[in-house]
């Protein structure tokens, strides 16, 4: 126990003062100090008295100790602080923090202020999250005492995403830290020292060139206005707040939405994600709001008429779908389902499709996330991954196979830095586009990565106790390759992680996948994690819909409701049910407009097996529908009884089978499959998001993703 | 240091790569090291550039960013090359008293360079220093070996013509 202020508190061993202060609910000042962040003992500010030690110690540096009498506002301290603070204040836009007429300034002028330059409050993009005022608040500073010294810094902002004003950074170095320290990227750095340290990049580079991800995190710890999402910095205080999980891909990461006027206005990664532990990345922190906010959004339900879509009311267009799709057999019916729409209609979907239309082909659309949990569900019994992501934080190696993390997965870079600075070995086989992979201590490039895989797995299989002989013999001729020594002794008896992408599917993906998990994910403590490429693969598998994704080139009618589907040459009937338009509209005979992810209810699962609710802050455009009601509305234009959300429940899901059979494998070979994975690697309901924000597509093509 | 198998990008053999990968072979691959490591390289390289310290983080798998930052840090680095005519103005105590930021300002506009920069025909690079040992001659000026003290603006403008420049 420790008593601060008076206050007899517990804490945990190896917690700080402040840690201790803070979850007491008492108040200390600080500016530097960050939850996600390791102590750091900048900013001065959260000095505190502690009985029996010399001078005043800061609070966030200070294990606390039993016994520990801690002041925290005594006159000295605060008069100490004020000092601090003027200081801090000296170099940063100070006249709206102390103006007397602040309260009624903010009363009546509410608007966000446009401005180039940040001059003071008023004029701030950040005035509503600010902690520096806060600060000034508590400490009562209404006189900063020193005339303002302007750095007079270039406004950055030819980088995509967000933007720099240094004019109004207080060096307290959390952006500096989380890149680097958590994030493990390093894209910025203090530069110079003295009255001309500036954070920056070496020689002065843009970010693009200096390797900076654009997760955000640098953006989401700034606490002052230094750091400013582009799209939304102008948007002003939200009105809504929603908890959410981001289906961008597989991760899951749980995101608060922000939203005013009825769209979404921001979203921020939640602090107790079970996935992502308050971090994100580039797609769900910047891409939500333009995306879906794009001018691209079908608005109303369209049926083509005379070979022209034109708009009508649900009800004609529900008729209009099911009179065209009562015309085919069962078995000329394909549905085609999205991995991006909730469990609960995932259900529903599947309702339809056995129950409604008697047995119509149901397919996920996703190459390699279908692919994936088929195969893995014929291994296992039970289709997905073998572990949870958390399995990365106990790992001694992680193994990655063909998985370009930084472009399809970025937010998983903080648990292989995480595992790396504990001292786990991070082994990557395959595609990087990472600028910054001092992350991996093995690094196999694409052009050899299947060789050195399979005379890997073949010295692990060869090892092995038992019941591999065959396997190892079907792998004859892949000995020897340089490096497989060194990969199979970092993981022979290790606690170990296999991360799976889609960069195998132009190299036997199934071959591959059966070898990894025959012989490296069966042994003990190792687990095998499919990177689902997309936002709730997991969860539309778990309802039931998971085959091979080859739509039947004989298929009459469609009902799809991913934007990216091919269609087959013979479909006579096509409905597309989509928040977005896209070139597929120039197919369908009837045109449902659905909701995106910031204005759905609902589950999804994330590829560890999470199930997260699906919050909505925002309002869809027009006349568009959640998807749930347009099956249901569906379902009744077909004479079927209406479904709901109630009877869409999931059942449980199927218990995973120890791997314990040997299958007769392919031999892993070099030969190409004849389906190449898209260049572009985020999609959102068969939308490639890179096309509809216009920033991502500036920092692909930088990266040379897409062309 | 970090492994790579298979094939790697082709490696150019130019002389700096070969020099540093000459010092980062006498050194380790700790944090601790990099300061020695910088010293060696611009002792053989002249100044830092950007290739070199980009070897050298990735080395010692550190950020680049981060190297600069420390490198930034001290005086002693620079990140252009030196320019054929090296000039120093003294901004020590003595020469500060006697008008040394003038000499500077001077020297900073008829150059167009800032100090720790070299001209864009490579002719003068500019530094500052923190004595030169001479405190009587205040303000002081150093072209190449040539020392100039009293300094002043229009003084400035006759030294550095004599070495053709400062126009």
């Amino acid at each position: 126990m420790i008593t601060i202020d008076g206050k007899v508190v517990p804490f945990r061993p190896g917690q700080t003062v402040l840690e201790a202060a803070t979850e007491a609910g008492i108040y200390i000042p600080t500016l530097c100090s960050h939850p996600h962040l390791p102590p750091f003992g900048a900013c001065r500010l959260c000095l505190v008295q502690i009985e029996n030690v010399r001078g005043l110690p800061p609070a966030c540096t200070t294990p606390a100790a039993d016994d520990m009498v801690v002041r925290t506002d005594t006159e000295d301290i605060q008069r100490l602080r004020r000092s601090i603070l003027r200081l801090i204040l000296s170099e940063h836009p100070n006249s709206c923090i102390v103006c007397g007429e602040r309260e009624l300034c903010e009363k009546y002028n509410v608007c966000p202020t446009k401005a180039g330059r940040v001059t003071g409050c008023n004029l701030c993009p950040a005035k509503e999250r600010c902690e520096l005022r806060r600060v000034a608040d508590y400490l009562k500073v209404d006189d900063v005492g020193y005339l303002l010294d302007y750095h007079n810094y270039p406004l950055e902002r030819d980088d995509p995403f967000f933007e720099r004003d240094y004019n109004v950074c207080i060096l307290c170095g959390r952006c500096v830290r989380v890149c680097e320290e958590i994030r493990g990227v390093g894209a910025i750095a203090f530069t110079k020292r003295g009255h001309g340290t500036k954070v920056g990049t070496s020689f002065g580079i843009s970010h693009l060139d200096g390797g900076c991800q654009f997760c955000g995190a640098c953006v989401d710890v700034c606490p002052t206005g230094a750091l400013s999402a582009r799209a939304t910095k102008w948007h002003g205080k939200p009105e809504k707040k929603a908890r959410t999980a981001c289906t961008l891909c597989g991760v899951g990461c749980a995101i608060e939405l922000q939203g005013r006027w009825d769209r979404v206005m921001d979203a921020i990664p939640h602090m107790d994600g079970p996935t992502n532990q308050g971090q994100g990345c580039v797609l769900g922190r910047f891409c939500i709001p333009p995306l879906f906010n794009s001018k691209d959004r079908l608005k109303y339900p369209l049926v083509r008429k005379e070979g022209s879509l034109v708009p009508v009311d649900w009800d004609e267009a529900i008729a209009e779908a099911a009179k065209g799709l009562k015309r085919y057999e069962p078995g000329d019916v394909d549905i085609l389902v999205s991995p991006n729409v909730t469990n609960e209609t995932a259900r529903m979907l599947h309702r339809l499709s056995k129950d409604i239309l008697g047995g119509a082909r149901i397919e996920l659309d996703s190459q390699f996330d279908s692919l994936a949990l088929a195969a893995s569900r014929s291994l296992t019994g039970c289709a997905g991954s073998t572990g949870e992501l958390s399995a990365i934080d106990r790992a001694d190696a992680v193994l990655v196979v063909g998985a370009d993390i930084c472009l399809t997965h970025p937010v998983l870079r903080v648990r292989l830095n995480r595992a790396r600075a504990r001292g786990a070995k991070i082994i990557w086989l395959g595609p990087t586009r990472d600028p910054n992979d001092r992350l991996v201590d093995i690094l196999v490039p694409e052009a050899n990565y299947l060789e050195v895989l399979a005379g890997t797995l073949k010295r692990l299989a060869s090892s092995a106790k038992e019941g591999f002989d065959a396997l190892s013999g079907s792998l004859d001729g892949f000995t020897g390759f340089k490096g497989a020594a060194d990969i199979s002794e970092a993981l022979r008896g290790k606690r170990a992680v296999a991360l799976v992408g889609r960069g195998i599917m132009p190299h036997r993906p199934k071959a591959t996948l059966t070898a990894l998990w025959d012989i490296l994910v069966s042994t003990e403590n190792t687990s095998g994690l499919l990177l689902l490429i997309e936002g709730n693969s997991q969860g539309i598998c778990d309802a039931g819909i998971v085959g091979e994704n080859d739509v039947r080139r004989d298929a009459k009618a469609l009902y799809v409701t991913s934007s990216r589907a091919e269609m087959p040459e013979g479909a006579e009937f096509v409905v597309l049910q989509a928040p977005f338009s896209s070139k597929l509209v120039e197919r369908a005979d009837v045109v449902f407009p659905s909701l995106g992810l910031p204005e759905e209810s609902g589950t999804t699962t994330s590829m560890d097996g999470h199930v997260q609710e699906v919050r909505p802050v925002s309002k869809g455009p027009g006349m568009a529908l959640a998807d749930a009601e347009i099956v249901s509305r569906l379902v009744a234009g077909l004479g079927g009884k209406k479904l709901d959300m109630t009877t869409a429940q999931l059942g449980p899901r199927p218990v995973r089978q120890p791997l314990s059979r040997l299958y007769p494998l392919g031999v892993l070979g070099p030969e190409p499959s004849a389906s190449p994975a898209p260049a572009s690697p985020n999609f959102y309901r068969g939308t490639d998001i890179a096309e509809k924000v216009a920033d991502l597509t500036v920092y692909y093509r930088y990266r040379g993703v897409i062309p | 240091m970090r492994q790579v198998i298979g094939s790697g990008t082709p490696q150019d053999k130019a002389p700096w790569r070969e020099a540093v990968a000459r010092i980062l072979s006498r050194h380790g691959n700790e944090r601790g090291e990099l300061i020695p490591i910088l010293q060696n390289v611009q002792a053989e390289l002249d100044y830092l550039h950007r290739e070199a310290l980009e070897e050298v983080a990735r080395a010692l798998r550190l950020s680049m960013h981060d190297v600069y930052g420390v490198a930034t840090f001290y005086a002693q680095f620079r990140f252009s090359p030196p320019g054929r005519h090296k000039v120093r103005a003294c901004l020590g105590t003595a020469c500060h008293v006697r008008g040394g930021d003038d000499v500077m300002a001077a020297l900073e506009r008829r150059l167009g360079i800032r100090h720790g920069e070299t001209t864009k025909d490579g002719e003068f690079s500019l530094e500052r220093v923190a004595c030169m040992g001479c405190c009587a001659l205040a303000p002081v000026m150093v072209v190449g070996d040539e020392v100039s003290g009293r300094c002043t603006p229009s003084k400035v403008d006759e030294i550095l013509a004599r070495y053709g420049g400062g126009d």
